[in-house]
């Protein structure tokens, strides 16, 4: 188990240093010269030199990857000219309000999927399944903006219900003093997820319903609620833990997408406007600091999964 | 090694049955057996049916509907349906809402199709070398799946279309090359599996070449994997485009797509234009939904396929 | 929507951002080929002082300030989207200066030495700068003496100085020497590079050019930048140290060095005892880093014009602007402005009692053509002034102010519209020379030897120089198809930009259209930034630029000026172009944009008026409403009423 581990966080290691060279160089392609962009059209071509001295950016890739990987040991992500600010600080100040909303909204897919799959395939094709598998199934094909779009239509303009923006007080604590306007981003993020775990959660627990030591209970004649409770619920959840581990990449792309729909500050709507501001260090940042989330979700979903299932032996 | 990390989107090829080691023969039963399984699938029928209808509308539709996707006309922006505009109105540019529809989905059908094969086609590749080479050179190249496929998609796609998108081939190139590593991994598990068999190896011993091997045996019985990827590949890559034009990033002028016709969709809203939102948004939706059908079916037909060899 | 919180780096606000004009003008011979069309050179009166509530391509109005004041209350104004303030010294680093940075953050502490808009009006307003008039200049015409009113003071007592503007011009010295990128307004060559300060008396300093310049090129380009800094406190090199002769160079740059770190310390803007010495009406209270929101008290030691009223101003901050409406109808804003996104509903705060007022601020916008494009010898055919003038006359300005702007926009003929007024607006600025024709587009090119195909592609039959051919460089066969970039936002752009290509199709020309974002295109559609990109772009449209009291078009137009993206060259223009700026002739800058409008080096499009919408309960002189169509904030002109 041990060597298991070890030899897993090794691949972790290796794979995260991969994703920084692919990004620095990615970026390194794509905006070769961020002095121009920062600076505007007035700057004089001293004035890029400088920047670019004092930046760093006249030397060679490879010296400069090394100067990024020496800093981000330091935890260091760069500065941000355009905001004044270090990168992450701007992260720190934004990393609240996004990670509340992914949160919030994962958490509100787990308690709503796995009890929705569970039920979906105990009452395999009853009308409350087969309804609840069209759902999932239209959701499953809307992207996540078009759900916000719809919730804005009906609970923000025609009904009047909620604000259509979140509160521009872009603080966690200034966004919860107003929660009834975060309710709608939320449900807009939980909803697709619902719509893919609850597909998943149903086929897992037809699996497990299927097998052999469900069977025998039932022969038995353990109650249905018992049957449930104690082995489906926990042999049909396992998968899920990958599923959510798994999740993260999208989570965050729904982040990007949900803050622009709704004008949420966190760091979605600061990846797409250091975009157009060519705000390099940013960009690199933020797209390093997701792709590590990603690998460590892999990682929790992978050794979580090898802990709660003894019968998976990867080694 | 490590566990599968598939995303949960395509589900894991059906484990092959036992080998019974058919040659071509017993595979063209395989795939008549295939499309009478599809067929029998109503929701995956009704999914070819939506998508027939939207290649016509978008390929064929502007033939029959003629509207100016080119010239503006500033006088009558904004119009409500049947109030000046056309039957769905005209949007901020004066354009008829109808027939940008028709432009829009025919870039979207086109970007998607064209990304999911550039996509199938490099992975594919990838995924049969590396499964079919083995050893060292195999973990290298799956290292390198694992190490793209942690860094997220839609940030990269936004930070390479930012510079370079916004015509239909950039950004059918660009969507494509960031969305091979799924099936490099879905084909490089078939092939594992298939090596073992026998006729791989009948034709190794033969003296097949590598190359050979790959193209008139491997790819061949991988097809099924590869094809039901597909169509998994084209609606996530509409999807994405979607993403990309919500976020101003899409295509431009002259031409249009179904995201970056929403891409004010908040203002429009708020200004009541529901007709500029909402008939975008049901077209997207119903023809990735089509494709998700279709790929459900498929997947099914096939799982039959092999269940039954 | 995303898009609309950059405000900033799209539709040429950046560019759009005041006192930034570098010399680059040479002086040639006249070549001729393109006729002077100057007016006669006698001045328009200009109706000095008369608020511009009274203009005639205003939007709304400036109800009469009340005179009922209550002082007290929390004034809540709208920061502009995507252009939260972020550098609170006021000498300002390129990557950090945006106007609103400048004038309505900084601006609230630390006054400008000559204050202007007057209202709406692109002038000095004496009454709220720190001297009477315009500097007197001695004989040789080289000596500029500034004589200050006395009217501000430091909030710590003291006089506002000549000694203070001294520390101001040797920090920025300092600032430029050690990266020109140091400040914003800089341009090599110019101010502070080309005078020397001496101070004459604690109330007078002058300062002595190295040439003989225009006297209003001087006061309304090098002299408005003084911003003067407090020498008593400020002229240190760290916290608590003593004060150093900033007139040596070295302890100048340390003194620069330190206020910078300092203004990089986004944390201690509020707790840094520096940021309490102000001449302005108002101080910082807090600042939020994360959003930019700040808010000020009042300076109760204020001595110039106006009076600080609230007891605390509010900037609050926004990600975009329909968010801002939202606030601006619910009551949560006294103040704020209205985007063109939500102009279709200006009838919602109308029914609120809301004031909205509108103006377009001074500057441009337009498309620029690319003269040195040698794709399908494009550059070539557009330097032919009638295929421009055929251009021209493709552009709809009427549809497009009616139908893009819903009517909210001024026209536009040349560098100066028809508003706000320039005392410098030449009589052809004033009447469409291009009125939209197809049929006048058709004959220019018919008559120089193009065969003209309707939705086809028009093609050069007859090359050659004379009166009836194609002109220099054309050659047989060639069409007129380019490619364009704009950016994709603000939206009206677009919409402008897809108007004129659909008409241009109408005398068989096609464009190829491509967005991309504004830093894109200002970097890379730009022959001085981009030379290897010559030939990759016939036109483009980023936006265009805010101009400041003496609106020469000085690096945009003359010969290989810094900002002259697409290479135009005029030896006529050039030629007024310096008189501009070194001639005393008082008709010079009149002369220079006339010749503009009729060369056209670019198509100029209809300016959007910046409306702003407040609250009835809120009140001031009519002048401190129209100058926020200015982007200014004077918060100490404004009060709550009754």
């Amino acid at each position: 188990m041990a060597g298991y581990l070890i030899r897993r966080l090794a691949t972790a290691i290796i794979v995260v240093i991969g994703i920084t060279l692919v990004t620095f160089l990615m970026l390194h392609i794509v905006a070769p010269e961020p002095a121009l962009t920062i600076l505007g059209p007035k700057a004089t071509p001293a004035a890029i030199r400088a920047f670019n001295h004092a930046y760093g950016y006249d030397r060679p890739w490879y010296e400069q990857f090394i100067t990024y990987l020496n800093h981000l040991l330091h935890g260091n992500l760069g500065d941000s000219p355009k905001d004044n600010q270090t990168v992450v600080s701007l992260f720190k100040e934004k990393a609240p309000l996004s990670a509340f909303l992914s949160g919030v909204s994962l958490l509100v897919a787990i308690v709503v999927a796995i009890p929705l799959g569970i039920y979906q395939a105990v009452k395999r094709n009853s009308v409350g399944d087969v309804t609840a598998t069209t759902v999932a199934f239209i959701f499953y094909s809307m992207p996540v903006f078009m759900v916000a779009l719809i919730l804005i239509q009906i609970f923000a303009l025609s009904l009047g219900w909620v604000d259509p923006n979140v509160s521009q007080d872009q603080t966690l604590g200034g966004a919860l003093s107003s929660w009834p306007e975060l309710v709608l981003p939320i449900v807009a993020l939980a909803t697709t997820t619902v719509a893919a775990y609850s597909r998943y959660q149903r086929s897992a627990s037809l699996d497990v319903l299927a097998q052999d030591y469900i069977k025998v209970a039932r022969a038995k004649g353990l109650p249905d609620r018992l049957i449930y409770t104690r082995h489906l619920i926990r042999n049909a959840s396992l998968p899920m833990i990958t599923l959510i581990g798994l999740s993260l990449p999208a989570l965050i792309a729904g982040n990007v997408l949900i803050e622009n729909a709704f004008n949420i500050d966190g760091l979605g709507l600061l990846f797409v406007k250091s975009l157009q501001n060519d705000d390099y260090n940013v960009l690199l940042g933020y797209t390093l600091l997701t792709a590590v989330l990603t690998v460590i979700g892999n990682l929790i979903a992978d050794v979580a999964l090898t802990l709660s299932d003894p019968r998976i032996r990867l080694v | 090694m490590t566990t599968a990390i598939d995303p949960p989107v395509p589900a894991p090829p059906g484990s092959p049955g036992a080998d019974g080691g058919e040659a071509q023969g017993a595979n063209l039963t395989g795939w008549r057996l295939t499309v009478r399984e599809f067929l029998k699938n109503r929701l995956a029928v009704a999914g070819v049916g939506i998508l027939v209808f939207f290649i016509l509308f978008a390929f064929l539709g502007p033939l029959v509907y003629h509207t100016n996707q080119e010239a503006t006309n500033l006088l009558n922006t904004d119009a409500a349906p049947g109030n000046g505009g056309g039957p769905l109105g005209s949007d901020s540019n004066g354009f008829d809402v109808l027939g940008r529809l028709m432009l829009g989905g025919r870039t979207s059908l086109e970007i998607g199709f064209l990304a999911a094969i550039l996509a199938t086609v490099i992975g594919t590749l990838w995924g049969a070398v590396a499964g079919l080479l083995g050893g060292l050179i195999d973990a290298v190249m799956m290292r390198v799946v694992d190490v793209l496929l942690s860094i997220p998609f839609l940030l990269v796609v936004l930070i390479v279309a930012h510079r370079y998108g916004s015509n239909t081939w950039n950004l059918s190139i660009i969507l494509g090359i960031f969305s091979w590593l799924v099936p490099a991994r879905l084909i490089r598990g078939e092939v594992l599996t298939l090596r073992v068999r026998d006729f791989v190896s009948a034709a190794r011993v033969m003296g097949g070449s590598r190359s050979r091997l790959i193209f008139r045996h491997l790819i061949p019985n991988a097809m099924g994997t590869v094809i039901v990827n597909i169509t998994f590949q084209i609606a996530d890559a509409i999807l994405a485009l979607a993403a990309l034009g919500f976020l101003n990033f899409g295509v431009h002028y002259p031409s249009t797509d179904w995201g970056s016709q929403i891409s004010d969709a908040q203002d429009a809203l708020s200004n009541g234009y529901w007709w500029e939102v909402f008939p975008v948004g049901v077209c997207l939706v119903l023809v990735v939904m089509a494709f998700n059908l279709i790929g459900d079916g498929l997947r099914d037909a096939v799982d039959v396929r092999l269940r039954k060899r | 929507m995303v898009d609309r919180d950059l405000s900033l780096f799209r539709s040429g606000e950046q560019m759009r951002s005041r006192n930034q004009r570098v010399i680059g003008g040479v002086a040639l011979l006249a070549a001729g080929a393109l006729g002077l069309t100057a007016c006669s050179g006698s001045s328009t009166s200009h109706s000095k002082g008369a608020p511009s509530a009274a203009n005639a391509y205003s939007y709304g109005k400036i109800p009469a300030a009340s005179t009922t004041v209550k002082s007290g209350g929390v004034l809540h104004v709208a920061e502009d989207v995507g252009a939260d303030p972020n550098w609170i010294f006021p000498i300002t680093p390129a990557a950090n200066a945006s106007v609103y940075t400048i004038n309505q953050f900084q601006y609230l502490s630390w006054r400008t030495l000559y204050w202007s808009p007057k209202g709406s009006a692109p002038e000095m307003d004496y009454s709220r700068s720190m001297t009477d008039a315009a500097p007197t200049v001695s004989s040789d015409g080289k000596t500029f003496s500034i004589k200050l009113n006395g009217k501000y003071s430091w909030s710590d007592g003291n006089k506002v100085s000549a000694q203070d503007v001294l520390l101001w011009f040797d920090l920025y010295k300092a600032a430029v020497k050690e990266s020109p990128a140091n400040a914003s307004n800089y341009t090599p060559g110019q101010f502070p590079d080309n005078a020397t300060a001496k101070v004459v008396n604690d109330q007078t300093i002058s300062f002595t050019f190295n040439k003989v310049y225009n006297p209003a090129w001087i006061l309304d380009t090098q002299l408005n930048q003084i911003v003067p800094l407090p020498s008593k406190e400020w002229a240190k090199a760290a916290t608590g140290g003593s004060n150093l002769d900033y007139t040596q160079p070295a302890n100048a740059k340390k003194i620069y060095d330190y206020l910078a770190k300092q203004s990089k310390s986004l944390s201690t803007y509020a707790s840094s005892p520096l940021w309490q010495t102000v001449d302005g009406a108002y101080k910082i209270k807090s600042y939020n880093t994360s959003t930019g929101a700040a808010t000020f008290a009042p300076n109760t030691k204020y001595s110039g014009e106006g009076k600080p009223n609230f007891s605390e101003v509010d900037l609050l901050s926004y990600t975009s602007p329909t968010a801002e409406f939202n606030d601006l109808q619910s009551g949560k804003l006294d103040l704020g402005y209205v985007s063109s996104d939500n102009w279709p509903q200006l009838n919602k705060i109308k029914s609120e009692d809301y004031n909205l007022y509108g103006l377009p601020d001074f500057g441009f916008s337009f498309m620029y053509f690319n003269f040195k494009d040698a794709t399908g010898g494009f550059g070539k055919a557009i330097s032919q002034l009638y295929v421009r003038q055929a251009f021209a006359h493709l552009q709809d300005e009427n549809a497009e102010i009616k139908g893009a702007y819903k009517g909210m926009a001024a026209p536009a003929y040349g560098p100066l519209g028809v508003a706000p007024k320039s005392p410098y607006t030449p009589a052809n600025g004033l009447k469409n020379p291009f009125p939209f024709s197809v049929s006048a587009a058709k004959k220019l090119l018919t008559d120089h030897g193009w065969k003209v195909v309707p939705n086809g592609v028009t093609t050069c039959q007859n090359p050659g120089t004379g009166a009836n051919q194609c002109g220099a460089g054309v050659a047989k066969g060639q069409n007129l198809n380019f490619k364009m970039y704009y950016t994709s936002t603000p939206k009206v752009v677009g919409e402008e930009v897809t108007s004129f290509a659909g008409n241009l199709k109408q005398i068989g020309v096609k464009i190829n259209l491509n967005t991309d974002t504004f830093n894109n295109i200002i970097s890379n559609e730009s022959n001085p930034s981009s030379p290897k990109n010559e030939n990759a772009w016939g036109m483009a449209d980023f936006g265009g630029f805010t101009e400041n009291n003496y609106p020469s078009t000085n690096t945009l137009f003359n010969t290989g000026g810094t900002y002259n993206e697409g290479s135009f060259s005029d030896p006529q223009l050039d030629k007024l172009i310096n008189a501009s700026m070194l001639s005393t002739d008082p008709n010079a800058l009149k002369n220079e944009i006339s010749l503009v409008d009729a060369d056209l080096p670019g198509i100029f499009q209809p300016n959007e008026d910046r409306i702003y919408a407040w609250s009835p309960k809120l009140s001031g002189s009519p002048d401190a409403f129209a100058a926020l169509t200015q982007l200014m904030l004077d918060p100490e002109d404004l009060y709550f009423t009754k």
